[in-house]
């Protein structure tokens, strides 16, 4: 085969090396407009109804505002003076706290021995049935499970004080009492969202090796001593990853509180205010009573406390891997 | 179908030069093989080719249109990828139709094309096929018949066979090439493997460390390699490199093997007038190939003594590898009673059957025979 | 050995309890009119289906449904569509702000719900967005989890799958929806069962956005329903097992994904 000389035909026109930075922004320039052309609808949705509203936020907290009014007139941090001097914001305050304090570890301690009872000797039955039922109440929608609870509830005919009767216990008023309205909406709660904590936590004991586990079994060590030693330790980050979420979605708590005893059930917030927590009082400040800029003290408060658990939350997930 | 010209095509990323300027020219219906080692740019060259890179300078030509700045889509260019990258949620004919609908090709323009590569391709009976039901040669078949349905100016494949298994590769190289020399499609091909080079291409070029090692058919690029890197790419096993020095004692030019220098050879005239006047100040590097020594002392040759460690017999012939005090030297002989292990013997090499080597890149020194073919090294 | 053939049944005993309040939802709305009331409780249900008819047949039931059935799938949609595009760009193009809209999803991600319903109120105030449908979906059309979920999968395409489409002109949005999007089938199917999920309960929102009757989703209509007609047990229990069952019979089929898609979501979904 005979060779084929390279030519390199130097009598062509611009045969000078020439640096195409022009052209390789042409390149650059297509992939931002089509990167932000793909970002743009998702980015206009969070700008416009999640960021705008944060930053608005912090402007209306401080502002003597009106929705209906065109002018706002500065008050600096009067909203929130005046926040402190209503009885009703410190009543809120501590049913919120109450709340959560008794929610909180009520379902984290459930979700783990939920999640170890499920992940226990998996059986025929499977696993997967019950944890689907444990999970169910979870997706449910709160208003329509609401009403089947408002009957259980009730002091009359209501499954409560039937299951209260078996056990020789004195029957309830249930929602209808001041004291034990907010812990019905607490029995709701962890009855509602138990199934995703155990869901986490069983996540988070798939991720324990086999080995170890069978390690310790040859060792002799079983029931309560394995869990003592193996388990809990390497639990340890994924339980303070539930007990942070849980604390935030308790402090958000809404549509419960709302439904269960919202109506006619001893008036908006339940008896005598038992059951007004933040953001029961947020709403009606806001909503009922069109007190927007008081509304909105309040709002920032509550966003800082939950940003500020959600900040550690983040850290520390991204700390330590529990999941994959 | 196109010839395709680089003229000092530079490829940088970031501060990072991962082609060094090339200039080299496929002519129209050649098959060219690019081949190099992971990290040559063999592959960015390929992708330059097909846009789906740009060059950060210097220009390249299909036929006498610049097309380094084109979209890739306006190339006409057919690539077939390592991994077939043909969709797997697509039949096969989808696959092959996708791009031709993408252009708004006629419906039945499509389906005449694509029955069309398939009757080539023997491929037919699978159009309907998923992906997954298809063993790697049908994949790789329908791959090919996807660049094809395109009539593509250039044909462009990227380690195509390495994802095959030994036999199928064999029989895939033949039928590759029987489809070139059937279509004459400039086809640029890059691979690493050295057997596919030889067997495959009109021209190959070697690269190495984003620089053209050597442009050549596999016959020159086989008798004449201009670099140590290009010389000991091709053949198995390679080639046998001795480093040292010249000097020149009592008018006759001795080589001093480093590894023993106490045992200079001489060398005859008519190879020490070849070498460079120079050659006494820098390190040179004497290089013969495993079948080109023999296994006797011959007069008028190169000879070394030499101790077999591993006798290898391949039935046809048999690998001997063992060292010369120390340095690992490999031959290839016919009879394998040649040798007893660890037994010193004495090796000869024909003076015609050494190239020699110098300078930082191990350049080729000697200076070819004039009825040899020209060599042109485009390294600048 | 006995223990580990005896843990299934206590396992199945626990599960079940919890869902006894569902169950009766069932028992309720078919059981004969007085069952309420009934002391020791009725357990069985009778499926008389009659007291779900009417409902859905007399009143504005079959509007709430198909009020929700309307948000919930347009919601669904422009999620997908949102999420894939949205996913694409910070998988496979490189640009300037990528990693900033990355570090701007997980902000969203942190923001919490209850502050911000004050602003946003405002803000759907000014846009002329309360009481239409509009601010049902809108403001859900875009979801920071399906963004992460599609750049994940799409992540795991190979790279020559996109060029070989470059090289033969295939549109960048063509390759996204005939062949990005269908090779990430499962991103699709848990961003749908999510957003079906979250879109189908809403609450909250309707019931701050929204006070017209024509608009709003059975979650919304059976609260105010509950509120006006609370001694109606069966047409409660029957109401709501209506906003109930599409969510019941989405989760029968579909558990095992949806739980996964919640363990995996809320713990690694960035990744």
């Amino acid at each position: 085969m005979m060779p084929r000389p390279v030519s390199i035909d130097s009598s062509q026109p611009d045969s000078r090396p020439k640096p195409h930075s022009r052209s390789v922004t042409r390149q650059q320039l297509r992939d931002t407009v089509w990167g932000y052309g793909l970002i743009l609808p998702s980015l206009l949705v969070f700008l416009i109804f999640f960021y705008g509203p944060a930053l608005f936020l912090a402007y209306i907290a401080f502002f003597h505002w009106s929705i209906f009014a065109s002018q706002s007139t500065f008050v600096g941090l009067k909203n929130f003076t005046t926040l402190l001097h209503q009885p009703i914001f410190w009543q809120s305050l501590l049913n919120t706290a109450y709340y959560v304090v008794a929610v909180v570890p009520a379902t984290t301690l459930l979700a783990l021995a939920l999640a170890l009872l499920l992940r226990e000797g998996m059986g025929r039955f499977g696993g997967g049935f019950s944890r689907a039922l444990i999970f169910l109440p979870h997706v449910t929608p709160v208003v329509a499970t609401s009403i089947i609870w408002v009957w259980i509830f009730n002091p009359q005919f209501g499954l409560a004080n039937v299951v209260l009767h078996f056990f020789h216990v004195p029957p309830s008023n249930w929602l209808e009492s001041v004291h034990w309205a907010l812990p019905s909406v607490m029995i709701y709660t962890v009855w509602h969202s138990v199934g995703l904590y155990t869901i986490l936590f069983l996540a988070g004991l798939a991720s324990i090796p086999r080995s170890v586990l069978e390690a310790a079994a040859t060792d002799g060590a079983r029931g309560w001593r394995v869990f003592k030693r193996i388990l809990w330790p390497l639990l340890g980050p994924i339980t303070f990853f539930v007990i942070v979420l849980a604390t935030i979605n308790t402090m958000q708590t809404f549509s419960q509180v709302y439904t269960l005893t919202g109506g006619p059930h001893g008036g908006a917030g339940g008896p005598a205010f038992s059951t007004t927590t933040d953001s029961l009082l947020i709403y009606q400040t806001a909503f009922l009573y069109l007190h927007f800029s008081l509304a909105s003290a309040m709002s920032l408060i509550l966003f800082v406390l939950i940003l500020g658990l959600t900040l550690i939350q983040k850290w520390f997930a991204d700390r330590f891997v529990f999941y994959r | 179908m196109a010839r395709v010209t680089f003229r000092r095509v530079m490829k940088t990323f970031g501060s990072h030069d991962v082609l060094s300027p090339l200039s080299f020219e496929v002519a129209d219906g050649e098959f060219f093989v690019i081949v190099g080692p992971s990290g040559s740019g063999k592959s960015t060259t390929l992708r330059l080719v097909a846009g789906l890179e740009r060059p950060s300078q210097g220009e390249i030509y299909f036929d006498t249109e610049r097309v380094d700045q084109w979209p890739a889509h306006t190339r006409d260019v057919g690539m077939v990828f390592q991994n077939y990258a043909i969709y797997p949620h697509m039949s096969v004919y989808s696959n092959m139709s996708f791009g031709l609908e993408a252009q708004r090709t006629p419906k039945h323009t499509i389906a005449q094309r694509v029955q069309q590569v398939a009757a080539l391709l023997e491929i037919e009976q699978l159009l309907p096929k998923r992906p997954g039901e298809l063993s790697g040669g049908q994949k790789q078949r329908v791959a090919l018949g996807r660049a094809l349905v395109r009539n593509p100016r250039v044909f462009l494949m990227d380690e195509p066979l390495s994802n095959l298994d030994a036999q199928l590769r064999d029989h895939m190289r033949t039928e590759i090439r029987l489809l070139h020399d059937r279509l004459k499609i400039t086809t640029i091909y890059v691979t690493h493997d050295q057997t596919e080079a030889m067997t495959m291409a009109d021209r190959i070029m070697v690269m190495d460390q984003g620089r053209i090692q050597q442009i050549g058919t596999p016959a020159e690029i086989y008798a004449h390699p201009s670099t140590i890197f290009v010389a000991k790419f091709f053949g198995s096993p390679s080639m046998n490199i001795v480093s040292g020095r010249i000097a020149v004692d009592k008018n006759v030019a001795w080589f001093h093997p480093a590894h023993s220098p106490e045992t200079p050879i001489p060398l005859p005239t008519s190879v020490s007038t070849l070498l460079p006047e120079d050659s006494t100040s820098h390190t040179i590097y004497m290089g013969f190939r495993p079948e080109d020594i023999v296994p006797k002392p011959l007069t008028n040759a190169f000879a070394f003594a030499f101790v077999p460690t591993t006798i290898e017999s391949l039935g046809s012939h048999c690998q001997t590898h063992g060292h010369w005090h120390h340095h690992p030297i490999s031959l290839t002989h016919r009879t394998p009673e040649s040798f007893q292990r660890h037994q010193e013997t004495r090796l000869s090499v024909p003076w015609s059957g050494i190239h020699w080597f110098a300078g930082e890149a191990g350049s080729r020194i000697t200076v070819p025979d004039p009825d040899d073919v020209r060599q042109e090294v485009l390294t600048p | 050995m006995r223990a580990s053939k005896l843990w299934p049944v206590v396992r199945l005993a626990v599960a079940l309890l919890f869902i006894i309040p569902v169950y009766w939802i069932l028992v309720l709305a078919t059981g004969y009119h007085g069952a309420v009331y009934h002391l020791p409780p009725v357990w069985v249900p009778l499926f008389h289906w009659a007291p779900m008819v009417y409902v859905l047949t007399h009143t504005h039931w079959m509007r709430y449904v198909l009020n929700s059935v309307g948000i919930t799938t347009a919601t669904i949609v422009l999620v997908v569509a949102t999420s894939a595009l949205a996913g694409y760009a910070l998988a496979e193009i490189p640009f300037k702000g990528q990693t900033a809209y990355f570090f701007l999803i997980l902000g969203v991600m942190m923001l919490p719900a209850q502050a911000l319903l004050v602003p946003q109120y405002v803000v759907m105030f000014h846009l002329h967005l309360i009481n239409t449908y509009a601010a049902m979906v809108v403001p859900f059309a875009a979801s920071t989890s399906g963004i992460f979920l599609f750049r994940q999968f799409f992540k795991k395409i190979p790279v020559s799958f996109g060029e070989i489409a470059r090289i033969e002109g295939v549109s960048t949005l063509t390759y996204i929806r005939r062949v990005a999007v269908p090779l990430a089938k499962p991103a699709v199917a848990t961003t749908v069962l999510l957003t079906f999920i979250a879109s189908w309960n809403q609450f909250q929102w309707p019931l701050i956005m929204t006070n017209s009757p024509q608009i709003q989703p059975i979650e919304l209509a059976l609260s105010h329903y509950m509120q006006a007609y609370e001694a109606n047990w069966r047409e409660l229990a029957s109401a709501a097992l209506i906003a109930l069952s599409p969510i019941l019979l989405v989760f029968g089929f579909t558990q095992r994904y949806i739980v996964q898609a919640v363990a995996g979501g809320d713990l690694n979904a960035k990744d």
